[in-house]
């Protein structure tokens, strides 16, 4: 699985808009263009200077088709070459990737990723039901929600342990949004508060409670990325893409079995063991200084930190309990607040690679992470567990 | 008992009373708890329209307790905390029946602070903590110095603001050797200086205040910060309500009511409602407050804030009445006249620019799909019909798969030998759903809690389950199973007309 660029590619400018409920200030274009005027401004370019836009969001969520033709007036897109993604929760990434492969290739030399969504204005958990098979499971389908892995992790872990780390997610999740200006939710949530959530949060699904899942955000960002030879001319602190990796499967769940002798198909695990093998790293948790995560629900987020970083056992729930996921800590999670504390889905993903991008350059703000970040790793996530991951650099040097 | 936003907890609870709203309690007979911390306990006994509510040490046998801190409790009743956020953060928990709890919005009418003129005290309070908002980085450019101002009399305080590196930040209380302090005696002299009322010069020459260190400085004051203003009272809801009633009577058109004997009542809640009634006779209207009997007819609006923009023409009736945020009894005919008897409100504010109304457009897509099954899914719902589960198998790892694929995912070949499994199998996990998600087929909400269970029939292996309802009344029997104990035993109930789907199976049920 061999990854082979023929040229080198960087990001050079990122633009994002606040992420809000309630965007009804602005029409669909009008939001995009923030974003894109925000990401030509941190880039410090013109339309004039982008070859080609690749457009990112789920068409189903706002019930309109041809969103790329919709948002010309606010992407600059009149006359441009124009692709459009759509592939669900992994959209956003999926775009950071398409850019990629574009100027990589040699086809372009700067392209303009954008991902968009604006979920008060459809029905997302209708467009994520209307995903599943006609035949088969859409009637039963409840969204995006699900307490498989709230059982899977009480299964093993225990009930208190278990319900105790997925809190302490949470809310090491707030405390960074709280140092995120454009984040959608930050509820100043404190460690003491663990105990009473637990027992007072409404249960969405089994043991999925309402603080622990993703909120539905409105937003756009943008990800602006250039040839090496641009990305230098144009860029103080270019942030280089060294590699992507998708993993997709077929889309039923056929994960519930629970025998032993059937372990179902890990594509997170499987897609990070694929990325590290071929760049050669032995110890991701040692290599990488941030990883941006897709991370829809508490739950999901503690049980993926160990399929990501090829963990074994419960050292996954030690880097929770020991707050080493936190700002300051040894592998510091999300410092945006990740997806559950802002999810405009078609964004999402793209968010998670430009808020690694910013991380490497040490333009995170408030929240950027206080040492050197050299090596960062952003995922997405959709579908019936599909899996994108893309890994950035500081240096050329790999 | 501390203030939040000026209103104290108490207050909330002695107004209850009078906010109580007899339409929003039909039916309810019960007991509410409220817990405040740092407040005390009350309890809201609600029955046959009327309500008690009393400060009571015991809670129990309430339906369901709401607990909150005061000044979220407060917060939320007036408007300053959003409710939303505060239940999911869990700064407001309910104990008990949430849907229960929830009715108790409808029978209240929301709390309105009385409106206080500003103290002194409130002014040098807004005043401070509008300083550094109001400091000018550029007038201050080079500076690094300590302002104190030594506030005396009702109302006063200490307070410094430390300016350095074009930032300020104010702190109370006083540095050891500020560059500046400014002493004023009386708080209300200083007010008015703020207010433009009085100038520094005459307090200081009156020997009302003193400047201590550089003097120089306290000159450039006026330039290091913005002017201070006052907060200026909106032009709310309720203020629109009144105007809107105390002009209903000049606004009446008497050539457009000639022959009209009638009584029209507008009961508009909210916070900021109330109820009116126009008395309309011999070319004559008059205005109440209250309501007769029977009147001709009654415009009942949820909330004041939506009449308001009716009458603004931000919105419009009908929206309202569909939205079911509107109702009318009585003639309708005459409330579909009421634009002629009485002429076009024009707020008082009127003349400015109004901003911009923003538009939504709103509409439901229903859109006709088919959905061809192919002879492999085809035959699959096929066997539905004749109540059989038919599936197919790999031909080269084995794995049967449900429901039927044309080709194996992982090994990409074509699934060929078909096999008749179940229908009886084991649950081996089960998703309860609380959340009541609509049903994407039907749009209507489905009914919660109920079990999606993912059964491993008879006959199959390893993940390939497969997925329907559990009966309702059996959520709370199903053990989920594993390879190393069997979980619940289950088997379908056939629909009687089967019609080849999924739902030919109506649900499972425990096979006992």
């Amino acid at each position: 699985m061999a990854h082979k660029k023929n040229r080198n590619v960087g990001i050079i400018g990122i633009g994002q808009t606040k992420y809000s409920s309630h965007r009804e200030d602005v029409n669909q274009p009008e939001l995009v263009h923030e974003a894109v005027r925000a990401a030509l401004d941190d880039a410090g370019l013109t339309m004039n200077d982008i070859d080609c836009i690749v457009h990112g969001n789920m068409e189903l969520f706002e019930m309109i088709h041809q969103p790329d033709c919709w948002h010309t007036l606010g992407s600059g897109a009149l006359g441009k070459d124009s692709i459009r993604i759509t592939t669900g929760g992994t959209v956003g990434a999926t775009t950071a990737c398409a850019a990629d492969n574009l100027v990589a290739s040699g086809m372009y030399d700067v392209v303009m990723a954008i991902g968009f969504e604006k979920l008060q204005e459809g029905h997302t958990t209708g467009g994520i039901t209307n995903m599943a098979d006609p035949l088969w499971f859409r009637n039963l389908q409840t969204g995006a929600l699900t307490g498989s892995k709230a059982y899977d992790l009480i299964r093993e872990f225990g009930e208190e342990r278990a319900k105790n780390v997925s809190l302490m997610y949470r809310i090491i999740m707030d405390k960074h949004a709280s140092k995120n200006p454009l984040a959608h939710r930050a509820f100043g949530l404190e460690f003491e508060q663990i105990p009473d959530l637990i027992n007072t949060s409404p249960k969405l699904v089994g043991d999925l409670k309402l603080i622990e899942m993703c909120s539905q955000s409105d937003g756009a960002c943008v990800v602006i990325f250039a040839c090496e030879k641009k990305a230098k001319e144009l860029s103080k602190k270019p942030v280089w893409v060294r590699d992507h990796i998708t993993v997709h499967r077929e889309e039923t769940f056929v994960i519930f079995g629970y025998d032993k002798k059937y372990p179902f198909p890990q594509t997170h695990r499987f897609a990070a063991k694929h990325l590290y093998e071929r760049n050669n790293i032995k110890k991701p948790l040692d290599y990488f200084d941030v990883f941006e995560m897709y991370d829809p629900a508490s739950w999901w987020a503690v049980d993926w930190i160990r399929d990501f970083f090829q963990l074994e056992g419960d050292e996954h729930l030690k880097l929770v309990e020991n707050k080493e996921i936190m700002i300051g800590g040894k592998m510091p999670m999300n410092p945006s607040g990740g997806v559950i504390a802002s999810n405009p889905i078609g964004a999402t993903a793209l968010v998670r690679v430009a808020e690694a991008a910013l991380q490497v350059r040490g333009d995170a703000g408030d929240h950027q992470i206080p040492t050197e970040v050299n090596h960062a790793l952003a995922s997405g996530f959709g579908g019936t567990m599909w899996t994108v991951l893309m890994m950035l650099e500081k240096e050329l040097n790999w | 008992m501390a203030e939040y936003w000026g209103v104290k907890v108490e207050d909330i609870f002695n107004t209850m009373q009078e906010r109580f709203r007899v339409e929003g309690a039909k039916g309810v007979d019960a007991t509410f708890g409220y817990d405040i911390a740092g407040a005390g306990k009350w309890k809201l006994t609600v029955k046959n329209d009327t309500m008690k509510i009393e400060k009571t040490d015991d809670l129990a046998g309430c339906a369901s307790t709401m607990i909150a801190d005061s000044e979220t409790f407060v917060g939320v009743n007036i408007g300053k905390v959003d409710g939303t956020n505060a239940f999911m953060s869990g700064k407001v928990k309910v104990d008990g029946d949430l849907g229960a709890f929830g009715k108790t919005s409808k029978m209240f009418k929301k709390y309105v602070p009385a409106k206080k003129e500003m103290t002194t005290a409130d002014y040098i309070q807004d005043m401070f903590s509008t300083l550094v908002e109001r400091f000018q980085p550029k007038a201050a450019a080079g500076l690094d110095a300590t302002i104190t101002y030594n506030i005396g009399g009702e109302g006063g305080g200490i307070w410094t603001a430390h300016i350095k590196d074009g930032k300020c930040e104010l702190k109370t209380g006083k540095p050891d050797k500020p560059t500046t302090a400014l002493n004023i005696n009386e708080a209300k002299d200083w007010v008015d200086v703020m207010l433009g009322k009085s100038d520094p010069f005459s307090l200081l020459s009156a020997g009302k205040a003193s400047i201590e260190g550089e003097t120089g400085l306290a000159l450039k004051l006026g330039e290091i910060f913005a002017k201070y203003v006052a907060p200026v009272q909106e032009f709310g809801v309720r203020d629109y309500i009144l105007d809107m009633f105390s002009t209903l009577v000049q606004r009446f058109q008497p050539a457009a009511a000639a022959d009209l004997d009638a009584t029209i009542t507008y009961d508009i809640g909210g916070k900021d409602g109330g109820v009116w009634t126009a008395t309309i006779k011999g070319g004559k209207c008059t205005l109440k407050e209250g309501q007769p009997d029977k009147p001709t007819t009654k415009l009942c609006i949820n909330e004041a804030k939506d009449w308001v923009d009716v009458m603004l023409g931000k919105s419009d009736p009908f929206s309202l009445l569909s939205a079911g945020k509107a109702s009318i009894e009585g003639e309708t005919g005459l409330a579909l006249k009421l634009g002629e008897i009485f002429s076009k409100y024009v707020p008082p504010t009127g003349g400015g620019t109004p901003e911009q109304e923003l538009l939504v457009l709103k509409k439901t897509i229903s859109v006709n799909m088919r959905y061809a099954t192919g002879p492999v899914m085809g035959k699959f719902l096929h066997m539905m019909k004749e109540k059989k589960i038919y599936t197919n198998k790999c031909p080269k790892c084995g794995r049967v798969h449900l429901p039927a694929r044309e080709v194996c995912a992982e090994c990409r070949i074509p699934a060929t030998e078909w096999l008749e499994v179940g229908p009886k199998g084991q649950v081996r996990y089960m998703e309860y759903v609380y959340y009541a998600s609509p049903d994407p087929l039907t749009g209507e909400t489905r009914e919660t809690p109920y079990g999606m269970i993912n059964i491993l029939l008879d006959g199959c292996v390893g993940n390939d389950t497969f997925a329907h309802y559990i009966r309702r009344d059996q959520i709370d029997r199903i053990k989920n199973g594993n390879n190393d104990v069997s979980g619940t035993r289950v088997r379908p109930v056939w629909s009687d007309k089967p019609t080849g789907s999924v739902f030919d199976i109506k649900y499972f049920e425990i096979d006992e």
